[in-house]
């Protein structure tokens, strides 16, 4: 197991240019992406070090990250003491970790017992161990009591918002077009800003600085004379002090990689930020600050801090895996044999696991399915009226069809049209934008148009307009395929994308009358985060385009009829609808529903009053986290005035809680009450006879949920970093991220009310628990061939483990697929 | 004694309704802190109930106004020190908006700071703030009235300090706090000088003995002078107006109701008091100069900047700060009703954009812009300069526009000209289709009518509150507003050019200065932090 790198005591070796651009392009790829809130998905902020095992990301993060990601003891202080974490989980804690610690780690752990770690928690919080590294402008701050690290942030935070700023401004950064380092020299020539606030002569010194952004880093650094073997760690630290706009680069350099181009645009942002700390060395160097800088070597050693927090951790999570275990192990349903009224297939959001119970409990006629909510459709939609769309699909995929959306039941004519009267719209609506906020006009604009926001506040205010779903209804995506725009998909496609749907979602036989594709979205108001809420699945966009296509390829008779070449039978009498679960609301919209058979009628009916009983049920499940009373009469109304409510930060509890991922087939989970906490995949391993669903599962929904996970985990920890903060100062940048009140960093993750009701956490966090029924030596196989799998597993970013003979055995996947049973004597309910 | 009696049949009623506004919102400083957050979002669901009722309250007494008359008692007192309540037009107008703004923003908070524990602690302030405004637009004398502003400020700096572990909240609020105690001073210079003046506080009194002293002539009227320009410099202080505007940009460490408060209905009290002393500024041409000078520079000064922000938060403070600089040249121009319009339209505009900031991301998914900037075609220029000329001369001949109007009235007409001057440019020259020249005039035609009809409705509204005489003109004053409209106009060319103005050596220079807002806040913060020292956290 790779250990932190021993200090490298010797400076005197002279700085090496090829070495420290290596270490710059290693730091650079330990930032994790941020997309922007346009199609905000969940990422794990810790995807750039998973090749570290967690517990020396915890320690590498301690030091390059103020506050690091690791949980205050308070917290597992609370769990001990309400008796949710036993002796039992710290007994098993300290076991795990002899499993699993290797070198300097394992040897303080022979230092730990069970008395220890509960000592641990009645003592006083020990102040940081201090040996975090510093950035020259930090040092300065503490050396001479000024604000530099904060100024410096928000200098480069400011450009970063004008070079990449997606309409806010009307006036916009003339150097755009050139790269980022030198769009930034070109601007740090003329702006007078870090002179006014005393770093003098900046700009000639700006002015000497090399063209080219690699040189910059090569010169900072002789400059800063950092040794080698701390380079990547004191670049990794620079780039977390501008961690929210590095995000922001990294995802376009994702982007730009996903399209085969490359772009250095991160190593630039470095390069920039080196620029200040290099200048503010030359003019503070002196005693006062090499008091502080650099930290001394001797400080890159473990910090005592790190393994009581994880030892904690793992009881904790040991805690949890024995209530999901005894949940799992108890819950005891019938299979059976009867063809059912509905089948309802749902993503594999924790948040359908309390509608599918709910509608299992309205009525044992429906059948429920788990699969990721596009199901497999990797589409790009494109809204009527625009030009471009949007990609409905994982991040993990690019869109493989581009698919258009048109007016239902119109003809050509009515469809150009309307084409045109939108096209108008929008140039009306364009300019009156400008007459709203040019220079001159704004004046005019509020005297004109001003006292018209009077009704409109009061509106709002008290009584919000419910959202508008015409346009969903009016229109649906257009499956010809059409050579003029490419869009579209062709007959044959169609057919594969039935295939792989229906073999993966394990619904290849005894299809119900009705079978009912569920995407979801959410529906929330003046919600920078909004998309957050929506599908993961979909890209951060509601899921309603895919079930519809999807929906439309399986009623296709062609797509029928070439099926049962390859061995499914759909039944005649079986009609796909689409719909859209509303997460906010728990309501279930159906889509085109005149085109339902009038011999469905009936079934439709029966269908709509089940969702509705179930909407109901699972409104009064979520109300007690919504503190709702449970109880009210007029509960319906109170949850759907929230999501039209503008000053509503808890609309929804989004994902929060999640801990577990379950790839198995229904009735395993279908008697136990999982609490909206665990991501549900449909997987019968007996008709997967090639493996391909369990490899499909494993590199793509697993990860995906884990992405979810560790955002959830890393926004819980350390909501300053790797968090977005309180919602109510957030301040929308360029239209495509959040800042803190008047400016500064981007924030990244979730904001505090995403995870926090005020009074305590409402996400836990666990690392993501992963039950695959499956026999042990598939999943090892399938880890054996996904690199970047195993590393998860291996590294514990996420836990693994394997369910066999229905139910029955429990098996816990140990770094090295070494497989080891689960004690199944465990008591399974806590306290 | 009641030296101004009422025409209300219920005057006693008519006052205790009108005192009530305020009063009901200032007993949240009756609560003790620790009980309004215990209480949470019980306070707050409280705290909005009440000011519900105030609203509703403001609006009866709006009614009772016009049904009964102006207002003008003395509650208590004697001399100097005494209790005046002055409810004309212009205070129920003014009343019936903070009440409004009031209401909105209570009942945001509720579930905005929900699960806050410090909720009631901002609920409590923010129920004092607007209470002190409401006593600012019922106050009867100067010295009331002081006393209102002084603690609307005070109050409010609790609310900017509520996070005294944000470092940029605590310099910002103390930047605030030191520009305020600047306007104190030019307030109490302005109390001292009204007393030497008129040796009354008494609004209703100060307006007689300064239409007599004007009856007299010039050799009276220095003291009116003074007491003109020390109000006026209290009003530009208060309403961040250049160079005193650097603490408004940078108090968005503060939830975002404050703010919608904040720009909606505490800003305006700047112009509240010029408008409120419109009878005695209105003598003073120097002060009227000062107004309309700093107010236009402002106005252009801000929105340049504004354009070149790149968060929501900030282009609104930016555009607040120009829309108070505008509001202030509509007072130097000596149009206080039409200044009144601009604050009430502002501040219902302003609050709504501040509330529903959250959802310029779902805006700007569903915008469009043309792929590429309009093309300065001739025909294109010409016809709408000549299509924007016609229709504002057209419609507002119609509302009683014609050459002879007042300097001033001809002025706000040709910035109304501009303004949709560019609204034609960027719809015509977006595309070249032929039906967008009826949509265009169409569009014109109907904001030319709400304009002019919406002006001429306050104008009618307020003849009877602000200043009933025409303002001195002299060859200044005409000098004045001409730069004022070159300004406008050199603006107005500037950003119709912006793309390749902006590409010239000058363009970005002027780009980069005018993006850190020419440095006067990092100047002002480094003048804070020397004076107050580093915020501790």
């Amino acid at each position: 197991m790779n250990l932190i790198e021993s200090p490298t005591l010797n400076t005197t070796v002279p700085t090496s240019p090829a070495a420290t651009l290596e270490a710059a392009h290693a730091a650079c790829k330990r930032i994790a992406p941020l997309w922007p809130l346009q199609n905000f998905v969940a990422v794990n902020p810790f995807v750039g070090i998973t090749e570290r095992p967690f517990v020396d990301a915890c320690e590498l993060v301690r030091r390059v990250a103020p506050g690091g990601m690791q949980m205050p003891l308070d917290f597992y202080r609370g769990k001990y003491v309400s008796g949710e974490i036993i002796d039992v989980d710290l007994d098993s804690a300290l076991s795990q970790g002899r499993k699993i610690l290797h070198g300097p780690w394992a040897e303080s752990l022979e230092e730990f017992d069970v008395t220890m770690l509960k000592a641990a928690l009645s003592e006083k919080p020990s102040p940081s161990s201090g040996n975090g590294i510093l950035t020259v402008a930090e040092a300065v701050d503490g050396a001479h009591g000024t604000m530099w690290a904060a100024a410096v942030t928000e200098t480069i935070a400011q450009f970063c918002s004008e070079y990449f700023d997606a309409n806010q401004s009307a006036w916009r950064l003339p150097w755009r077009a050139l790269p980022l380092y030198t769009a930034w020299r070109e601007k740090a020539l003329i702006n007078a800003n870090a002179e006014v606030l005393g770093l003098r002569h900046f700009r000639q010194w700006v002015k000497m600085l090399p063209d080219d952004a690699e040189a910059v880093i090569t010169y900072a650094m002789q400059k800063l004379d950092l040794p080698d073997a701390d380079a990547a760690d004191f670049f990794h630290r620079q780039l977390m002090s501008i961690r929210g706009w590095a995000g922001h680069v990294q995802y376009r350099v994702r982007e730009n990689s996903m399209h085969g181009r490359s772009d250095d645009a991160l190593v630039q942002l470095l390069a920039i930020r080196l620029a200040y700390d290099a200048a503010l060395l030359a003019q503070f160097d002196g005693p006062a600050l090499r008091e502080f800088w650099p930290a001394t070597s001797e400080a890159v050693i473990e910090s005592p801090e790190v393994l009581p927090h994880f030892l904690w951790q793992l009881a904790h999570e040991n805690a949890w895996q024995r209530q999901l275990i005894g949940k799992l192990r108890s819950a005891k349903a019938t299979p059976s044999q009867e063809r059912p009224a509905v089948q309802a297939v749902f993503c594999i959001d924790v948040r359908s696991e309390i509608l599918r119970r709910a509608l299992e409990a309205a009525t044992p006629k429906v059948e429920t399915i788990g699969f990721a909510g596009f199901f497999g459709l990797p589409i790009e939609y494109i809204p009527f009226g625009k030009h471009h769309g949007s990609s409905q699909c994982p991040v993990l995929l690019t869109p493989s069809f581009r698919v258009r959306e048109t007016l239902r039941k119109a003809t050509p004519d009515a469809i150009d049209s309307a084409w045109k009267r939108q096209r108008l719209g929008k140039r009306l609506k364009y300019s009156w934008n400008s007459f709203k906020t040019s220079a001159i006009s704004c004046f005019s604009f509020v005297d004109t148009m001003g006292l018209a926001f009077g009704p409109k506040l009061f509106r709002d205010a008290f009584a919000p307009a419910p959202e508008k779903h015409a346009h969903r209804h009016a229109c649906r995506p257009q499956l010809d395929k059409s050579a003029a725009d490419m869009t579209g998909i062709a007959s044959d496609e169609r057919v594969q994308l039935a295939l792989g749907a229906l073999r993966n979602m394990g619904l290849t036989k005894n299809f119900a009358r009705l079978v009912l594709l569920c995407g979801h979205g959410s529906e929330t108001s003046n919600n920078p985060y909004g998309s957050g809420l929506d599908c993961g699945a979909c890209g951060g966009h509601a899921g309603d385009a895919n079930a519809r296509v999807g929906a439309a390829i399986l009623n296709d008779p062609a797509v029928r009829n070439a099926l049962t070449g390859h061995g499914i039978q759909i039944p005649e009498d079986t009609h796909f609808l689409a719909g859209l679960h509303n997460t906010t609301t728990d309501d279930v919209t159906l889509f085109e529903l005149d085109e339902v058979p009038a011999t469905h009628h009936s079934d439709l009916a029966q269908l709509q009053s089940w969702l509705f009983t179930a909407a109901r049920a699972a409104r009064r499940e979520r109300a007690s986290q919504l503190g709702l009373d449970s109880a009210a009469p007029d509960l319906d109304r109170q949850v759907q005035a929230r999501s039209r409510d503008w000053a509503q930060v808890r609309p929804e509890w989004g994902l929060a809680g999640n801990a577990a991922f379950l790839a198995a087939p229904r009735l395993r989970s279908k008697a136990a009450h999982l609490g909206g906490r665990v991501f549900l995949h449909n997987y019968d391993h007996r008709s997967d006879k090639e493996d391909s669903t369990l490899e499909l599962i494993m590199v793509a929904p697993m990860v995906v949920a884990n992405w979810i996970n560790l955002q959830y985990y890393a926004s819980t920890v350390n909501n300053r970093v790797f968090g977005s903060g309180d919602k109510v100062t957030h301040n929308v940048v360029g239209t495509l991220g959040v800042c803190q009140g008047n400016g500064g960093d981007l924030q990244t993750g979730l904001p505090l009310q995403s995870v926090h009701d005020g009074t305590k956490w409402v996400h836990e966090p666990l690392r993501l628990h992963v039950f695959i029924e499956a026999p042990r030596e598939r999943i090892t196989a399938i880890l054996a061939k996904h690199a970047n799998v195993r590393q998860l597993v291996d590294n514990g970013w996420l836990l693994l483990f394997a369910i066999e003979d229905e139910g029955q055995h429990f098996f816990r996947c140990q770094p090295g697929a070494n497989w080891e049973p689960v004690d199944d004597h465990l008591p399974s309910i806590a306290g | 004694m009641n030296p101004m009696p009422t025409d209300s049949p219920y005057p006693l009623l008519h006052l205790a309704a009108v005192a009530a506004c305020p009063l009901a919102l200032l007993m949240a400083l009756l609560v003790p802190t620790h009980l309004a957050n215990s209480m949470g979002r019980r306070f707050a669901r409280l705290a909005s109930w009440v000011s519900l009722g105030v609203f509703g309250l403001a609006v009866l007494v709006l009614i009772g106004r016009f049904l009964a008359g102006p207002l003008m008692v003395k509650v208590a007192g004697d001399e100097a020190l005494r209790i005046d309540i002055y409810f004309d037009t212009l205070s129920a107008v003014m009343l019936l908006l903070v009440t409004f703004l009031g209401a909105v923003g209570v009942r945001y908070s509720g579930n905005y700071l929900a699960g806050d524990p410090q909720q009631g602690r901002f609920i409590r302030w923010l129920c004092v703030t607007i209470g002190s405004v409401l006593l600012l637009t019922i106050s009867g004398n100067l010295l009331l009235f002081a006393l209102a502003w002084v603690a609307t400020s005070l109050s409010l700096h609790k609310l900017l300090t509520f996070y005294p572990d944000r470092p940029m909240a605590m310099l910002a609020a103390r930047k605030k706090f030191l520009f305020s105690r600047l306007g104190d001073a030019c307030l109490v210079g302005a109390l001292v000088a009204t007393w030497q003046c008129f040796g009354t506080w008494n609004f209703a009194e100060m307006f007689t003995a300064a239409d007599t002293l004007r009856a007299h002539g010039s050799e009276h009227s220095a003291c009116l002078g003074w007491t003109s320009m020390l109000l006026v410099g209290c009003a530009l202080l208060k309403s961040a107006q250049f160079p005193f505007h650097s603490w408004l940009p940078d108090t968005m460490e503060t939830p975002t109701p404050v703010s919608a408060l904040m720009h909606a209905g505490i800003i305006n009290a700047g112009g509240f008091l010029v408008v409120r002393l419109s009878p005695i500024i209105a003598g003073s041409p120097a002060a009227l100069n000062a107004l309309a000078l700093v107010g236009a520079f402002t106005a252009l000064f801000a929105s340049m900047i504004m354009l070149t922000q790149t968060s929501v938060k900030r282009s609104l403070a930016y555009s607040t700060i120009a829309q108070m600089g505008f509001m202030m040249l509509q007072c130097g121009l000596g149009a206080f009703a039409l200044a009144v319009l601009h604050i009430v339209a502002h501040s219902l505009y302003k609050a709504h954009a501040f509330l529903s900031s959250g959802s310029i991301v779902s805006m700007t998914r569903a915008a469009w812009v043309p792929s590429e900037r309009p093309s300065a075609h001739p025909l294109i220029l010409l016809g709408t300069l000549g299509s924007a000329v016609a229709l504002t001369w057209g419609i507002g001949m119609l509302f009683g526009l014609s050459l002879t109007s007042s300097a001033g009235v001809l002025l706000l007409g040709a910035v109304f000209m501009m303004a949709l001057a560019y609204l034609l440019w960027n719809l015509w020259a977006s595309s070249h289709r032929g039906s967008l020249v009826g949509w265009g005039l169409l569009l014109g035609a109907g904001a030319a009518t709400i304009y002019f009809g919406v002006h001429s409705a306050f104008e009618t509204l307020l003849a009877s509150s602000v200043a009933n005489y025409a303002p001195v003109r002299s060859p200044i004053e005409y000098g004045v507003m001409a730069l004022v409209v070159m300004l406008f106009m050199a603006v107005l060319i500037l950003q119709s050019m912006l793309p390749s103005w902006s590409a010239t050596r000058l363009g970005r220079a002027f780009y980069v200065h005018s993006s850190q807002g020419f440095y006067l806040g990092t100047i002002a913060n480094r003048l804070t932090l020397a004076l107050t020292g580093k915020p501790t956290l």
